[in-house]
């Protein structure tokens, strides 16, 4: 049995062909209704399976035209649609004189059983073409045009649907680009910031690096100090959040970090920390961590001397008047009688002083009792989001 | 007002700051104090005006640097304004030009770009 298959869309006609050709029939394909008129001038067809949306004639168009001819009249009709899937549509098709109306999709074997009921109609010679109902033009085009208004009418509301969730999709687009244009200039910031730094590091060290009794711990003391800066960015890249780091984990890593560098004394020493969970601003942060930084390396140089075994105990916790504190505690010899912070004999303790007080508007005192205590607060965080 | 010879730096990275500092001290300089944000500034110069202010763009605190700089004028008249900022964006470098400050200097920096324009007869030393 000879097929006609007419859809516009190559996957559609593809689809019907294999399950046709599978089931032993020879299949012609067009993809509208005027080259289905082409192929069946040129060739003589048993069954036509038509599409209706289609361009330059649609299915109603080319069913009318077959139905109204003279020969082509006895060929069996399928309408095959996923568009036109209104009743309406379905009486239109069937006054038109098609002789089965199926809306898409179906499954292969229902849609075969169909097909193949109207076949054995054919072959038996019990098939009569239907007669249709709309033998005048004018009766024919008053329903197809009220057919063809609803399916534009139905086309519109879907385009202005996808025009919505297009213009949502845009503007979540822009405000993503809006974002990331944000982020590089902040991270183009940091970056010339963390240079900065560095050459303050530097050039604040410069008269210890070249002084031999000095020169390697000044570089192990600028090193760690960098890492300190490296591994806040480090957590932030991780956690995806490129405002706020986890104290907690930061000052954990920082820690793994700093002790490898003192390992000698660390193997003298217990540690015991205890830090809460605290979110801060990488402003906020990166001080934090220079100042533990301090804390850690000063015990870990002076706390000490010739062997002797210690304790380190560090918390992080936030207060009940919700201010974010920072104690450490060493047991170890504590402080010379005549110490003062803020001297420039002592290049990290005065950074420290300046960093709490100064950066991060807080308050920094200490004990030197039993060992020496230091403890940090800071009220609430004195920058603002930035991304 | 009382007008003195020495400088104030605004800079919330203290490191950037205390090196600073130091540098300009070993040039003659005195650093009358380091302050982190620009409502601090404001406040330390109420009384006595420095000679030249460094100034940071970004600041701890609220306000920018360009803020400050904008009430300095209003409080002050001109005074010797000196940029200093990573943060660069087109728009914020014109609008800090608009202030016409002694110098804008894009980070990093040290003394000497400062001393370029502050004495620059005192590099050759």
């Amino acid at each position: 049995m000879k097929i006609l298959v007419i859809d516009d869309k190559d996957e559609a006609r593809y689809f019907l062909e294999v399950l046709l050709k599978g089931n032993g029939h020879d299949v012609e394909g067009a993809s509208n209704g005027k080259e289905g008129l082409e192929v069946l001038s040129k060739q003589k067809i048993d069954l036509i399976i038509s599409d209706i949306l289609m361009p330059d004639m649609d299915g109603f168009e080319f069913c009318k035209i077959v139905k109204h001819h003279d020969t082509y009249k006895f060929i069996p009709f399928i309408f095959y649609t996923a568009t036109y899937v209104e009743k309406k549509d379905e009486e239109f098709a069937l006054k038109l004189g098609a002789d089965i109306f199926i809306r898409k999709p179906m499954d292969p074997d229902s849609l075969m059983k169909l097909i193949d009921e109207l076949i054995k109609k054919i072959e038996d010679g019990s098939y009569k073409p239907r007669d249709t109902e709309l033998k005048f033009e004018a009766d024919i085009y008053k329903i197809y045009n009220q057919r063809l208004i609803k399916k534009l009418e139905h086309k519109i509301e879907q385009l202005e649907n996808e025009i919505e969730k297009r213009t949502v999709a845009e503007m979540k687009l822009r405000k993503s680009l809006q974002e990331k244009e944000i982020l590089i200039k902040e991270l183009y910031h940091r970056t010339r910031n963390n240079m900065q730094v560095i050459i303050s590091m530097l050039r604040l060290y410069s008269t210890k690096l070249f002084d031999q009794q000095w020169s390697e711990k000044a570089i192990e003391d600028i090193t760690n100090k960098i890492q300190t800066m490296a591994l806040v960015h480090h957590k932030l890249y991780e956690s995806q959040d490129l405002s706020y780091v986890n104290l907690r984990d930061y000052f954990e890593s920082l820690l793994d970090l700093l002790k490898e560098s003192y390992s000698d004394v660390i193997q003298r020493c217990t540690i015991e920390t205890d830090f809460d969970e605290i979110k801060v601003l990488l402003d906020t942060a990166i001080p934090l961590g220079f100042i533990l930084n301090e804390l850690f390396t000063n015990t870990c140089i002076h706390a000490f001397p010739s062997d002797r075994k210690g304790r380190i105990a560090i918390k992080l916790f936030k207060n009940d008047k919700h201010q974010i504190v920072l104690a450490f505690e060493d047991n170890g010899i504590g402080l010379p009688d005549d110490f003062v912070i803020e001297s420039d004999e002592n290049i990290g303790l005065l950074i420290v002083s300046g960093m709490v007080k100064n950066q991060l508007q807080g308050l920094v005192d200490y004990k030197s009792e039993d060992g020496l205590h230091w403890k940090v607060t800071i009220d609430k965080e004195n920058y603002s989001e930035r991304i | 007002m009382k007008e003195s010879k020495n400088v104030l730096i605004v800079e919330d990275e203290i490191l950037i700051a205390l090196n600073l500092k130091r540098d300009l001290e070993r040039y003659g300089y005195e650093v009358r104090d380091i302050i982190a944000s620009g409502e601090k500034a404001i406040r330390c110069m109420e009384s006595d005006c420095p000679l030249i202010v460094l100034l940071d763009i970004r600041l701890a605190g609220v306000m920018t640097g360009l803020e400050v700089a904008r009430k300095i004028y209003k409080q002050h008249g001109r005074l010797g304004i000196i940029f200093m900022t990573g943060y660069i964006t087109p728009e914020i470098k014109e609008e800090a030009l608009s202030l016409d400050p002694l110098a804008f200097l894009e980070k990093p920096i040290t003394a000497r770009d400062i001393l370029r324009i502050i004495k620059p007869e005192s590099l050759s030393k």
